[in-house]
């Protein structure tokens, strides 16, 4: 078994001049995606009529689609709309023209907003009726309940799974790919077609996607540890 | 814009794509068993702290989980050839499923040896002492009280995570197995229709997804149920040896 470091370590530095775009392919999806979420929790909780069923098939739709459907699809309903779309609104743009990172960061988007309105729909339901009922009934009006009192509790709640999600949208950012959008995978991969050694680039790879995912996760467990401090200080 | 999806393509591309389902499940299933063999011994080393394996199963189940399957996926499709080839064992003829059951396999352990490792530990040490102290060995403490507790607690992510693992299942086609994306794919090439086609495969997916969930429901829902039956038919017999005992007491009074 002939294994080439040397061409592992040239495949990774290739690699890791991808890496701003992993990294934005994965926040920009997690922070829309936490804005739709939150949304579409916030309807769903406080049963908004038609909104609510309507949201409530939507995001149990999307849960069931994997990524990469979602990603094909958008690509291919893009690449076949755009040109028709921008020619009757007279734009002067062509589906040539628009990056393919914004498809890929919509198609993640969709996948986030659906797994994030559930984690917040989740983090929602566990905060007391009766905090809600004591608030009202000190004259607090329904938004102020909501941005005093609801919103200060779900956020703490629902960080370590937004943190998963954030760690699930990176490792699927390495889809985008397939949608001839460079990120680290593919800038491993077209390092190595010069000369066929894919299994060191796709393990440089690995190793700089399990860096990554390794510092979030170290990242939520350290504040893990920081919230669960100050919660012991606040009653001691 | 006439062109652009056509429900008559649907009716007939889909007993096609249909046809591929059993592949899919087939990965599922494999997955399943490969992964909760392995996962069971890594959180039995995990939770027993055996010495080094325990830190090399801790580093194992951190890479798998932080890297996409993707990548895992060709990392064992060039480097399980080039293993093997250092013992001399020739795999270049092998059907590239079994590389698809390798990697899900191996994927589906890590995560679910963390889902066996917390619902294990999530039983009180003290059950685990008190187990000990009426001489159980290891493996009837095991079988006996861990593991029938803890199989409460798990069952609901196993769901989820078999639900995930379906979802995952739809990568296989990069490797070039005829799954439901990889039939989509080459019929998509045949037809030059591939949005029908992937309008296929996400009904087939959501219908997957969805019953799959509601049948975890369903048994969980099941395994937490009191068991009325045998209750009932416990309680007089339990009334009625205290009272005979109370009237034995009686009567030597």
């Amino acid at each position: 078994m002939d294994f080439d470091f040397a061409f592992m370590f040239e495949a990774s530095l290739a690699a890791l001049h991808y890496l701003p775009i992993t990294l934005l392919l994965g926040f920009l999806p997690l922070i829309f995606g936490s804005a739709i979420g939150l949304g579409i929790a916030l309807i769903r909780h406080y049963k908004i009529p038609i909104l609510a069923v309507f949201f409530k098939w939507f995001v149990t739709i999307f849960k069931a689609i994997p990524v990469v459907l979602i990603l094909l699809v958008s690509y291919l309903v893009f690449s076949d709309v755009f040109d028709t779309m921008a020619d009757s609104l007279a734009l002067s743009i062509s589906f040539s023209d628009i990056d393919r990172r914004w498809i890929a960061i919509f198609a993640l988007t969709l996948y986030a907003t659906s797994g994030l309105s559930e984690i917040f729909r989740g983090a929602l339901a566990s905060i007391p009726k009766g905090q809600t009922d004591a608030a009202s009934s000190v004259g607090l009006t329904n938004l102020q309940v909501l941005r005093r009192v609801m919103i200060p509790q779900v956020i703490p709640l629902a960080l370590p799974l937004v943190n998963n999600m954030l760690i699930s949208l990176i490792k699927a950012s390495s889809l985008v790919s397939m949608v001839s959008v460079v990120d680290i995978l593919n800038g491993a991969v077209i390092e190595a077609n010069v000369n066929y050694r894919y299994l060191e680039a796709y393990v440089a790879v690995s190793i700089i996607y399990w860096g990554v995912c390794a510092s979030i996760e170290a990242v939520t467990a350290g504040y893990e540890k920081y919230a669960h401090r100050s919660r012991r200080r606040q009653f001691a | 814009m006439n062109e652009f999806f056509k429900w008559e393509y649907v009716i007939t591309l889909f007993p096609k794509v249909l046809s591929a389902l059993p592949t899919t499940l087939f990965i599922v299933l494999f997955a399943t068993l490969i992964g909760s063999f392995l996962g069971m011994i890594i959180a039995y080393c995990r939770i027993e702290r055996i010495p080094i394996v325990n830190q090399i199963s801790a580093v194992y189940v951190s890479f798998i989980r932080g890297t996409p399957i993707l990548v895992q996926m060709f990392i064992v499709f060039y480097g399980v050839p080039s293993l093997l080839g250092v013992i001399g064992i020739d795999i270049s003829n092998w059907n590239r499923l079994y590389f698809i059951y390798i990697t899900y396999g191996i994927n589906t352990s890590a995560y679910f040896s963390e889902i066996f490792r917390s619902a294990i530990s999530s039983v009180p040490a003290s059950q685990y002492e008190a187990a000990a102290s009426i001489g159980l060995t290891k493996w009837q403490t095991y079988r006996r009280t861990l593991i029938p507790q803890a199989g409460k607690i798990a069952f609901p992510n196993l769901g989820v995570s078999i639900v995930n693992l379906l979802q995952n299942t739809s990568l296989a086609f990069s490797l070039g197995v005829l799954d439901i994306m990889g039939k989509v794919q080459t019929l998509g090439a045949l037809y030059y229709r591939v949005l029908e086609g992937y309008f296929i495969a996400a009904i087939i997916f959501i219908v997957l997804s969805i019953s799959l969930e509601k049948l975890f429901n369903m048994l969980e829902k099941r395994m937490h149920a009191p068991k009325r039956s045998r209750q009932v038919t416990m309680q007089p017999l339990a009334l009625e040896r205290a009272e005979s005992a109370m009237t034995v007491q009686k009567s030597i009074k």
